[in-house]
């Protein structure tokens, strides 16, 4: 399986001279498995270069992934190029909105009307196929290949997806806070809330475990937190302490602050590395930039 | 009473929640600053928003998740997140807010005072009981719901409810008896077939059918007997005390004793008043933040 990619900026893009290295475009993930089938996680602006990428290859099948509809995951869509040349084969998937009770179809479908886009939804000559998923649901792809999801913690519903092939295997987070507990311990309800994250936290360990890959949302460093807290995304901390306890080979940072340059980003990874020196059994941990490759 | 029945089914999903539930959730929801614990503390209090909660995730949608029943506010925070139970309380919120008096007089906040009153002595009994936080949490709901047709009846039925009540009252019979006369069904099985058509848990539908019974309807060689005869056991008792304590009204008058086997099963645990007094439930009933305005 090959990963390469192509958006690893949170909340908005963030283009310019500081953040040429590990680039300004939002979340979009590009996997290759060992049958050349391409999953792509998520539609942030980081897909429209990845469509870019696609005109060789075309006519393709591909399916993509959406852990959750906040606007730098989804932004990218109505760019996807395949989508406007006929041929192609496009699945989407993604969680179902209990707010709205809206299938993922209907929510997308908002990026295609007047106010937003030039083009509506019934002129793409490549319809993508909407399918909404429910939880642990595996979405079979090609022939040895299988995606399934877990709900991660997010202000939407956010799935966390694994994608298994021939015995490697990759776990994306989609963006997600690691649980606490809202109520004090002085009160009532604090028990109970206790039990419940700790079954949720444990669920989230056994599902990622021993995966070769862990891309994990990774906006906030420890000190930073507190003044972010609720917010709904990870730390360094917080996602190194993941991988050790899930068993991961490879540990992946992304969904960067867009107010972080390059030099700041290579400055907090570096003290990462400080803070957690690596013993035998250890992850591996990375700085994902976009282009980045990496193969399993 | 087939086709009364299939009505009230169906203009179920409308029913609203209480005004000071409302209220106070739409204020919440207005401050970016807003504790998630507020959030439960005003959903976990109003027994439509929580049994509309229930609805949404032991629907089809969500029951694959590894809790395969969902129970409690605390369950559907850590399933769906803050943000989301927040909007989806607004969702709900946005339907209106059941009146202070229904058309013919009954004053909805004393149905939900009795509501609480038995959600909490009966969270108070389960507490003296060796069960997980979690379970102990399901005690506080199934008293909370336990009454949920009669809310049906109120806002729906204003008319034959408040009958019901004056009947059960003047006549001195059972509620349960007047309702059957005068509607055709009577609270406890509509609550349940409501609880059913809302796919809410199990035990919370027994307790719902069977809380004026002095044992359940379930066969004992049921799996789960023992667990829902125990949450029998306490919300009938807890409803019982509550009756003859005043908190609330349940439209039933003085109460009948409490059943024998459910005294005796619950040995250890009675009497109810030197588990919590009246005054302390009326206290805990009334620090709840959907009264704090």
């Amino acid at each position: 399986m090959k990963i390469k990619f192509w958006g690893v900026r949170g909340s908005i893009p963030a283009p310019g001279p500081k953040t040429v290295k590990y680039g300004g475009n939002t979340t979009c993930i590009e996997v290759r498995t060992d049958d050349n089938e391409l999953i792509i996680f998520d539609g942030g602006t980081g897909i429209f270069p990845l469509a870019q990428s696609l005109f060789p290859e075309l006519p393709i099948s591909c399916h993509i992934f959406i852990t959750h509809t906040h606007w730098d995951h989804i932004q990218g869509l109505p760019f996807f190029i395949p989508m406007f040349i006929p041929g192609n084969d496009i699945t989407i998937y993604g969680t179902y909105d209990p707010v709205q009770r809206r299938s993922l179809g209907e929510v997308l479908s908002q990026q295609w009307t007047y106010s937003y886009y030039p083009v509506r939804s019934v002129e793409l000559k490549s319809q993508p196929r909407y399918v909404t998923l429910q939880e642990y649901e595996s979405v079979r792809i090609g022939c040895s290949t299988f995606v399934s999801n877990i709900y991660m913690n997010h202000p939407v519903l956010n799935f966390g997806y694994r994608v298994e092939c021939n015995g490697k295997s990759i776990f994306f987070t989609g963006d997600h806070e690691y649980m606490y507990n809202i109520h004090e311990p002085e009160e009532r309800n604090h028990d109970e809330f206790t039990d419940l994250i700790r079954k949720k936290n444990k669920n989230i360990k056994n599902f990622i475990q021993g995966v070769d890959v862990l891309i994990a949302d990774t906006s906030y460093t420890d000190a930073e937190y507190p003044d972010k807290k609720g917010w709904g995304h990870g730390t360094y901390g917080g996602s190194v302490a993941l991988a050790k306890a899930a068993g991961v080979k490879h540990l992946f940072f992304t969904h960067h602050e867009p107010t972080r340059n390059d030099e700041a980003l290579e400055r907090i990874y570096q003290e990462t590395l400080e803070r957690f020196p690596r013993t035998e059994g250890d992850p591996e941990y990375h700085l994902a930039r976009e282009g980045l490759e990496f193969e399993l | 009473m087939i086709e009364i029945k299939e009505k009230l089914l169906k203009m179920a999903d409308d029913l609203p929640a209480y005004p000071q539930s409302v209220r106070m959730m739409v204020e919440l929801a207005s401050d970016i600053d807003c504790a998630p614990k507020d959030l439960v503390n005003v959903i976990e209090h109003d027994p439509v928003m929580t049994a509309k909660f229930l609805r949404l995730l032991n629907s089809d949608y969500f029951a694959r998740g590894i809790d395969k029943k969902i129970y409690s506010t605390n369950q559907a925070v850590v399933r769906l997140g803050v943000n989301t139970v927040k909007n989806i309380a607004l969702d709900i919120a946005s339907i209106g807010a059941l009146p202070v008096k229904s058309k013919d007089g009954i004053h909805m906040r004393s149905i939900l005072e009795h509501a609480l009153g038995v959600a909490i002595v009966s969270r108070r009994v389960a507490e003296t009981l060796e069960l997980s936080a979690e379970k102990k949490a399901i005690f506080f709901v199934a008293g909370l719901l336990h009454d949920f047709g009669k809310l049906i009846f109120a806002y729906f039925m204003p008319h034959a409810c408040s009958q019901a009540w004056y009947r059960a009252k003047s006549q001195q019979k059972k509620l349960t008896e007047i309702e059957h006369l005068l509607i055709g069904i009577d609270h406890a099985e509509l609550g349940y077939a409501i609880a059913k058509r809302w796919r809410l848990p199990k035990a919370l539908r027994v307790i719902i059918r069977d809380h004026h019974k002095p044992n359940i309807a379930i066969e004992p060689d049921h799996p789960q007997y023992l667990w829902y005869r125990q949450l029998h056991d306490v919300v009938t008792a807890s409803n019982h005390y509550c009756k003859t304590v005043n908190i609330g009204q349940s439209g039933n008058p003085d109460p009948t004793p409490l059943p024998k086997p459910v005294q005796e099963r619950l040995a250890e645990a009675m009497p109810i008043s030197e588990r919590i007094s009246a005054q302390e439930v009326l206290r805990e009933i009334h620090s709840a933040l959907i009264f704090a305005i």
